[in-house]
This record gives structure tokens, C-alpha cells and sequence, in this order.
């Protein structure tokens, strides 16, 4: 799938988390704690159309900014090559919906909100992918 | 994220400018003519005896004076306290040396290595510039160690004193006083006795050196004062710390500090709401004691606290705060930790350090 085929926003699932990108430069752009971190792998990456792509890896390209991408931390920000882990596929609502319920459930911070209970609701009630996306952006 | 650092570095670059254009000033507070004869209105008057080397004032304040010649006004001998900023005294074969500001700045027109006289069994015979006596060569090092402890530099004279030291200006000093007197120098004229008072602030006490604020920004005051600028910088940087400190203070105690009633979780998060900590959107990070974990064991009373969360600008940077995004360890710790406890680590550092200084300086006495 190439990044002309993609239709942003994006919503990335990896772990239990999940990550919202809108548009390609921002999806391809982390840094290197960011990789080490785990963040790219078997990551789900599911358009705003419901089509769906697995990601292997990550791969470093480039640093990206002043100073090659580093901070005072000596962290870079970077550049990143995905390597992709199937052919793209497409994907339910529901199956999406599932995926963001689950995260709503094992990651914590979500039950931090002051509004998570409608946030919650509208999930659940969301007809379309661009619409859950919409709803956990906000 | 950046915005946060760059509020860091703004922070540390303002306490950095407080002091510098001070600490410029008093490391050359008189190189013109003007300047130098400027000084010596603010002259010292210590207990000088003749032909002695090291002096001492009656408060207790050590120099070494330098003979100029008589004072035409009046007839009396004339002494400058040479202007040595001494850091300290070292021998090479049997000569001594004693070393201006060494080890001072990087960059320091006025380091210099003067002889001043030679040692022989432990006595040095000082040359005939600096008396011409002798004395223990241990008790000489002691005096350059500690020349720099004394106090502040600048004094102010009696009036009845400043009358007569005018016209002893323009006849004989002012020629000398160039030629003797360093950028730091203090002038000294023999058989006067005066009265003289520091201009320092003066150090602040044990319990006012708790007061936020005004104790660092005193100890930073006279610490510049006194010329010891890294101290100095240190406590600007407390002082500005504890500014920080007492807004946030002042602001969480205008908003409620401790949440009283209800603590379930819910309920606390409604009232960060109501007291306008947290946007709804917004996630709450249990910044020092986690909601989950090991922190289930903790009452909700005390975890479930406005001082134990963090309004999180966005759901990555939680992530991250956690190790599950893009930050390092560092920048975990320095974006997972509310500001005030950032200022509260800086303040209560310097604080240590002040108390290792003090106590260091005490074990030398």
C-alpha cells in the first residue's frame, strides 16, 4: 500500500494503544526511543476508509530537523521506512470499534478523562471508521 | 513537549542574566583612572602596623599591606592593602610565590604569580616590597586559602574620614594607587583608624535561609557580593526555583490543595473539573503514585490528590510518560514530573548544598 492509497487520518493500533496520524509525513516520522520503544511493531495501521495494513518494522532513514532531529535528551527525531507485514485488507467498523473498546478497557489513562463515559458511548455507537476516529481525536 | 523545555530553558537562561552583568561589574569594578581614585572614597582603614606583611582589621578581616610612601598632607606613612587576590601560596625551590586567582575564569586579565620573598625551614623572609619581615610560610598559605572568605570588598567610610582623604587623593595617592591597586583592590592608609561597615547584605540566618525566596535571593546577593559567583548563580537559580514554588503553592491552596469528601476516583475527577485543574478531554497522570500497580495499595485519600496529578496535554504524551511512546528515560522523567516538584528538586539542592558548604567551611574554622 502506498501512501496515495491511504486515506488520513489513520488510526494506529499497537499494544493495547492506539495513535491517530493525518497525514503520511507525520505516520512515517518518530523518534529513535520511538522505535526502541516498540512502537511500530505489528503495529495495525486502519484508514479512515476501513482499509488496513499490518506493519512488520520500522526502519530509520534519517534525522529530521536542526541539529540532526537530537534534543538536550539525545533523542532524534527521525524519519522511518515501514516495512509492511501483509497486503492491505479491509476492515469492519465493528472490528475497529472492538480494538478501540479494548483499549478503552486495559489502557488506563482513557478512565483519566472527565468525559470518558460518553466518549465511550459514542464509540459504541459510531457507524463508520472516520467516525471513531474522529470521536478519540477529539 | 518542546514547548515545556523551552519554558526550562527560558527559566534557566533569566536566573543565568540576573547575576551576570553583576558579576561583570565586580570583576572589574575600576580599571579607569577615574574608577580607581572612585575607590579609594570607599578606602579601608584596618589596624595596620608597619612593615608588616599580613594584616588584620579588628574585624577580623586578613590583608597584606604594601608601604608608598608619606603622605605630604600630613606627614604619615602611607599603605596600600595590596590588591592581591590571592588564591594561593606555593614554593618553587626556595622561592614563594603567592598566585593571583589562578584557578579562577576562564579568561582572567588579572591572574598573576608574585614573588614574594624566599623560605628557608619553614620561615620566609618576604622581600623588602612586602616588608621585609619573615613568617611561617604554613601560616601564609592559610592566609592566601582564606583570602577570598573575607567579607565584601567594598565599604563605606565614616564621613568625618571622607573629609580628609581628599585632599591626600590628589596629592600623592592618586599616582600610586594606579600602579598598586588591582581591579579588585581596597586601599588602606596607615595610622587612620576608621570606622567601616560592609556593604553586604550579609548572610542570611539559619531558619531565614528556609524562607522561600527571600533567603536564596539574599544568600545569592551576598555571594555575588562577596565574589564567589558560582554560589551565587546557584542560588539565583533557588531563588528563582522558589518564586515558582510559592506561585504554584499559592495557586493550589487558592484552588483547594487537599481534596476533602469524596475520593473515588470518579468524584476526583470531577473536581479537578469544577476547580478548573483538567479539561474534560484531558487524561490525569499519577505522576508519583500510579493508579494501578503498586499504587492499588495505597489509599485513594492520599494518591487521589491534586498534588499527585498531571493534566496530560495529550494521550501520546501519557503513552510516552509511560515508556509506550516517543520519549527516552530523560525526557520521561523530565515531562512525567509536575513543575513544582522540578523547582522543589532545585530548591531543596541548593539548600543541601549550602548546608555542605556552611558545614565545610565551619570544619576548616
Amino acid at each position: 500500500m502506498t501512501k496515495n492509497e491511504i486515506t488520513f487520518p489513520v488510526i494506529c493500533f499497537y499494544r493495547h494503544l492506539l495513535r491517530i496520524r493525518n497525514d503520511w509525513d507525520t505516520l512515517v516520522t518518530t523518534t529513535t526511543a520511538g522505535v526502541g520503544n516498540g512502537m511500530f511493531d505489528n503495529m495495525l495501521i486502519v484508514d479512515s476508509n476501513g482499509k488496513a495494513i499490518r506493519v512488520k518494522s520500522a526502519r530509520k532513514l534519517h534525522g529530521v530537523g536542526p541539529f540532526f532531529g537530537y534534543n538536550i535528551f539525545l533523542n532524534q527525531r527521525i524519519k522511518v521506512e515501514l516495512t509492511f507485514d501483509s497486503e492491505p485488507f479491509q476492515m469492519l467498523t465493528d472490528d475497529v470499534r472492538k480494538r478501540v473498546l479494548n483499549s478503552f478497557q486495559k489502557r488506563h489513562g482513557w478512565q483519566t478523562r472527565g468525559d470518558f463515559d460518553e466518549l465511550k458511548s459514542s464509540v459504541e455507537n459510531a457507524s463508520t471508521v472516520a467516525e471513531i476516529i474522529r470521536l478519540v481525536t477529539s | 513537549m518542546f514547548t515545556r523545555l523551552n519554558k526550562w530553558f527560558f527559566f534557566l537562561s533569566v536566573a543565568a542574566f540576573v547575576w551576570l552583568p553583576r558579576a561583570d561589574a565586580m570583576v572589574h569594578p575600576m580599571n579607569s583612572p577615574a574608577q580607581v581614585t572612585a575607590a579609594i572614597t570607599q578606602a579601608l582603614f584596618p589596624e595596620v602596623e608597619q612593615g608588616a606583611l599580613i594584616v588584620e582589621d579588628a574585624a577580623g578581616n586578613l590583608w597584606m599591606a604594601e608601604y608608598v610612601g608619606k603622605n605630604p598632607y600630613n606627614g604619615e606613612d602611607v599603605y596600600v592593602l595590596s590588591p592581591l587576590g590571592l588564591d594561593y601560596v606555593t614554593t618553587e625551590g626556595n622561592n614563594v610565590f603567592w598566585m593571583i586567582e589562578k584557578d579562577s575564569f576562564w579568561y582572567n586579565p588579572d591572574v598573576r604569580k608574585i614573588l614574594v620573598g624566599t623560605v628557608s625551614g619553614g620561615e620566609v623572609a618576604f622581600n623588602k616590597t612586602f616588608g621585609a619581615g619573615t613568617g611561617s610560610l604554613d601560616l601564609l598559605k592559610k592566609y592566601a586559602e582564606h583570602f577570598w572568605e573575607r567579607p565584601g570588598i567594598v565599604f563605606s567610610l565614616a564621613a568625618d574620614i571622607s573629609g580628609e582623604i581628599a585632599p591626600i587623593q590628589d596629592l600623592t595617592i592618586k599616582d600610586y594607587i594606579q600602579h598598586y591597586v588591582r581591579d579588585y583592590g581596597c586601599a588602606t592608609i596607615g595610622e587612620y583608624r576608621g570606622q567601616f561597615q560592609p556593604k553586604t547584605v550579609g548572610e542570611p540566618g539559619k531558619a531565614e535561609s528556609f524562607a522561600p525566596v527571600w533567603g536564596s535571593g539574599r544568600q545569592a546577593i551576598y555571594d555575588v557580593q562577596t565574589g564567589h559567583y558560582v554560589w551565587g548563580t546557584v542560588n539565583t537559580v533557588m531563588a528563582a526555583s522558589d518564586v515558582f514554588l510559592v506561585k504554584a503553592a499559592a495557586t493550589g491552596i487558592a484552588k483547594g490543595a487537599w481534596k476533602t469528601g469524596g475520593v473515588a476516583w470518579s468524584t476526583v475527577r470531577r473536581w479537578m473539573g469544577k476547580t478548573g485543574r483538567a479539561e474534560a478531554r484531558q487524561e490525569l497522570h499519577h505522576w508519583a503514585i500510579p493508579q494501578g500497580s503498586w499504587g492499588k495499595n495505597v489509599p485513594n485519600v492520599i494518591k487521589n490528590q491534586p498534588w499527585n496529578l498531571m493534566p496530560m496535554e495529550s494521550l501520546e504524551l501519557h503513552d510516552a510518560i509511560h515508556g509506550w511512546g516517543e520519549m527516552s528515560k530523560a525526557e520521561r522523567l523530565m515531562y512525567g514530573t509536575p513543575d513544582w516538584f522540578k523547582a522543589l528538586l532545585i530548591s531543596e539542592s541548593g539548600r543541601v548544598g549550602n548546608e555542605l558548604r556552611d558545614q565545610g567551611q565551619n570544619d576548616q574554622e
